[in-house]
């Protein structure tokens, strides 16, 4: 197992009640592509945050690639393995150049200066954006912005790659790169841990999380816990659109085999129905 | 996107882009010694000549380098007419009040206006034909001295740096929040002064909790990717100094010490 | 409040010189009380378009008349403007300033004609409308309050001013599935007692639910206006496919694809459940 956590608890709130985290047990293996989901405030950041010692544990235990995350010695080694893309595409850079900006990282690490040319392309081309090394981060669309901040993550080869909601604040086609991208990643075998509150991003994993107030709700595969709607409900989420179809059609007497999750499942199950009538 | 005040750099091949940015900076700074100190005519006109050269040397149409000094004029105005009428002389061409309109008051004024005119272009010359990574460099480079008497540099030039790629983020997002403001009923251009005042508070306060904000989030994404200080990093090779880049900065210390001759 | 917009445009200019054309030779009409969508790319002039509207912005040539008067003609009181439009940008809650939420929403209210217990009146009832309790929240400071709070009392501010014509760039992106929904219930609400609403947006189901009419922008033109389900329509039948298609209509076209057709006037949601059981319940069965 990769990420190792039981009854993680954390506040902001010092002496108060309001905990962010209330006994989140995690279990993350090797390779996973796992979606934290729940709407804001469910604590899907906070508990990520911890991953990378970016937040002291307080409560509970934490194994992330074998290194406790309460061991300070060990937290820069930690980062290189675990990396992080955040929300706003604009507050992650250092550099107004992107070769430079991709370096920063290496740079931490003290990579000797030789090696950055051939490690910096080579982060560019995972993250299909080849050629772009003198262009300056400001001048790019959203997508490719969050691109070039997980190429400079990449550079560092890390075995982890979480996105704090890093579609979040991308149009429909930013994030569509993005994803794309994050998918690419996960077979080259990376384990790829992806918070958001768009369920449709998170129909492929190949686990889910749901969080709600602090809480984890639910553990497991996509198909158990989006097709749920009581369970949907409780995490304030809106079902993908083929799960609300299903539903809505049983409620009109049409009964499909199977609850589909994607477009192509359903119309699947429509044409199912239809040869059995 | 909004060009900065200092004028956003053109890429050129002219001699003073080639010149080392360190040389630039330096440079800059006793130029600006030079023109400040100039007192005489001859003082003035040797300036004068030192500008238009260098304007020269950067092979910037004019238009580009003149474009911020049009947009203080209305500003400049205000500083003559502020020395023109408040000078305190003994040849008042005539009063009102408190204000006095003198010729020595006068003269005060196109000294000072002058000055800030030259100095903006010679400001204006620097940043044009310098890329910002560059100018961020050098600066790294110059305040090493300070190190000696405990000044952290390194951190120093990270927050330089940093803060530079940030200037035109922020400079948009001022722009926004000016407008959301403004659809709210701030007056930003009022002709009353008082409500001009006023419009300043919705305008600064989200911009620096804005500014904090964003400090906040990068500061995370730094030690994200592994930054804990400024000391155990790979270090920036050295470019060394070249035959040009001596010779510049050589002429520039002349005129100076010329300058202050001719005082 | 009506708007005409007249052969808008709008260029500025680049510090190298060259001028860059944000929006070109727009023109069309807003009735009063009017639901609009405008859709396009990032880039595609929809802020500017905005901003214009709002009368923050002078155009390069064209005119905007607004109750049959042109904004930017010399002697129209720019303080009325102000009263009748309502603007709120991206992240409404990067504007807040004041020392406590009271005073906030009470901003727009300077230049309103409003008095003293009108005003404090007014800003009850805005807040009240967010779901706020008004004696509780009014002396908090807006930057203690949670992220949805805030932008609540942004919004709050931006309707004290009770404008005709309420004007989103951008409101639900970010937005949790739950919240996106309360905002677009709120808006709705708004519409029906008689608020002419503009709403940017790029999500194409929250356009085709709620928004009655829809301006596509694309490159700074106007390239389709019209009823929102017809413009729908038209842009799924576009050869390039760039603007892509809402979610219904992306699961009519798999479903032609096996020879099951559905009407192509399918746009929302509600469309195709409805298209769907007629086809499946005996009313289609052939």
């Amino acid at each position: 197992m990769l990420v190792t956590g039981k009854n993680i608890s954390f506040t902001y709130d010092f002496g108060g009640a309001a905990f962010a985290l209330q006994d989140v047990d995690i279990t993350i293996a090797q390779g996973e592509f796992v979606a934290i989901l729940g709407c804001n405030g469910s604590g899907k950041s906070t508990l990520v945050k911890h991953f990378n010692a970016l937040l002291q544990l307080q409560q509970g235990a934490l194994k992330v690639a074998q290194i406790d995350v309460g061991n300070t010695e060990e937290i820069w080694l930690l980062r290189r393995l675990c990396g992080m893309v955040f929300q706003n595409p604009d507050n992650q850079f250092v550099s107004s150049v992107v070769e430079e900006d991709i370096a920063f990282g290496l740079e931490n690490y003290e990579v000797p200066r030789g090696e950055f040319p051939a490690r910096v392309r080579s982060a560019l081309a995972l993250v299909e954006m080849d050629g772009y090394e003198k262009r300056a981060p400001n001048s790019l669309s959203g997508g490719q912005k969050q691109r070039v901040a997980l190429a400079g993550v990449l550079a560092l080869e890390p075995e982890i790659i979480i996105f704090d909601e890093a579609t979040a604040m991308l149009d429909p086609s930013g994030r569509q790169e993005v994803v794309k991208i994050m998918h690419k990643l996960h077979k080259t075998g990376k384990t790829i841990i992806a918070i958001t509150h768009y369920v449709e991003e998170t129909v492929a994993a190949d686990k889910i999380i749901l969080m709600h107030q602090g809480r984890v709700l639910a553990c497991g595969h996509p198909r158990a816990i989006l097709t749920d709607l009581d369970l949907m409900k409780k995490a304030e989420l809106i079902p993908p659109l083929p799960v609300r179809l299903y539903y809505d059609l049983q409620q009109a007497g049409v009964n499909l085999s199977n609850c589909p999750l994607t477009n192509e499942e359903f119309v699947e199950a429509i044409c199912q129905f239809r040869s059995k009538t | 996107m909004r060009s900065l005040p200092t004028g956003q750099y053109l890429p050129g091949h002219s001699f003073l882009h080639q010149l080392d940015a360190r040389v630039k900076i330096l440079g800059l700074f006793l130029l600006m010694a030079a023109v400040i100190g100039a007192s005489s005519v001859q003082g003035y006109v040797l300036v004068l000549m030192v500008v238009a050269i260098c304007i020269q040397l950067s092979r910037l149409p004019l238009r580009c380098v003149f474009a911020s000094v049009r947009r203080v004029c209305w500003f400049l105005l205000v500083i003559w007419l502020m020395n023109a009428l408040f000078f305190a002389a003994e040849d008042a061409l005539f009063s009102w009040g408190i204000f006095q309109l003198s010729r020595g008051g006068m003269r005060q004024g196109f000294r000072v206006v002058s000055n800030v005119v030259l100095i903006l272009l010679l400001g204006n010359l620097l940043t044009m034909t310098t890329l910002p990574t560059q100018v961020t460099t050098a600066l790294e480079s110059l305040i090493k001295p300070l190190k000696l008497i405990g000044v952290p540099t390194e951190e120093v030039a990270m927050i330089i740096s940093v803060a530079i790629q940030f200037i035109p983020t922020l400079m948009e997002e001022a722009e926004l929040i000016k407008m959301a403001q403004i659809a709210r009923g701030a007056r930003f251009e009022s002709k009353k002064l008082a409500e001009r005042a006023a419009s300043f508070l919705p305008l600064v306060v989200p911009i620096f909790i804005s500014a904090f904000r964003r400090a906040e989030e990068l500061a995370l994404a730094m030690e994200a990717r592994g930054y804990r200080n400024a000391k155990n990093r790979t270090k920036r090779k050295k470019e060394p100094l070249e035959r040009h880049d001596y010779g510049a900065l050589a002429v520039c210390a002349l005129i100076c010490l010329v300058q202050f001759l001719l005082r | 409040m009506s708007i005409q917009i007249e052969n808008l445009s709008y260029k500025y200019g680049q510090p190298a010189g060259e001028k860059v054309e944000a929006l070109q030779d727009i023109s069309c009409a807003i009735a009063a009380g009017d639901f609009v969508g405008i859709m396009g790319h990032t880039g595609c002039g929809k802020t500017t378009l905005i901003q214009l509207l709002a009368g923050l912005r002078a155009p390069t040539s064209g005119r905007i008349y607004i109750n049959g008067e042109d904004i930017n003609a010399k002697g129209y009181d720019r303080n009325r403007l102000r009263q009748t439009v309502g603007v709120m940008f991206q992240n409404p809650e990067y504007q807040l300033f004041a020392t406590t939420v009271e005073k906030d929403v009470a901003f727009g209210l300077k230049y309103s004609g409003l008095r003293g217990q009108e005003v404090t009146a007014r800003v009850r009832w805005a807040l009240e409308t967010m779901g706020f309790d008004f004696e509780k929240v009014r002396n908090q400071s807006p930057l203690a309050l949670s992220g949805g709070e805030k932008r609540r009392v942004a919004i709050a501010g931006v309707i004290a001013i009770r404008p005709q014509i309420l004007i989103f760039d951008e409101p639900i992106a970010g937005l949790d599935p739950y919240s996106r929904e309360n905002f677009l219930q709120f808006v709705t609400q708004m519409n029906q007692a008689g608020t002419t609403i503009i709403m940017v947006s790029h999500n194409m189901e929250a356009l085709a639910e709620y928004t009655q009419h829809l301006l596509v922008l694309e490159k700074g033109r106007l390239i389709d206006a019209g009823p929102t389900r017809e413009v729908f329509i038209r842009l799924k039948q576009r050869k390039d496919g760039a603007f892509g298609q809402t979610a219904a209509q992306k699961i009519v076209t798999l479903l032609a694809e096996r020879e099951l057709k559905l009407p192509p006037a399918v746009v929302t949601y509600g469309d195709l459940l409805a298209a769907l059981k007629h086809e499946l319940t005996g009313g289609g069965r052939g």
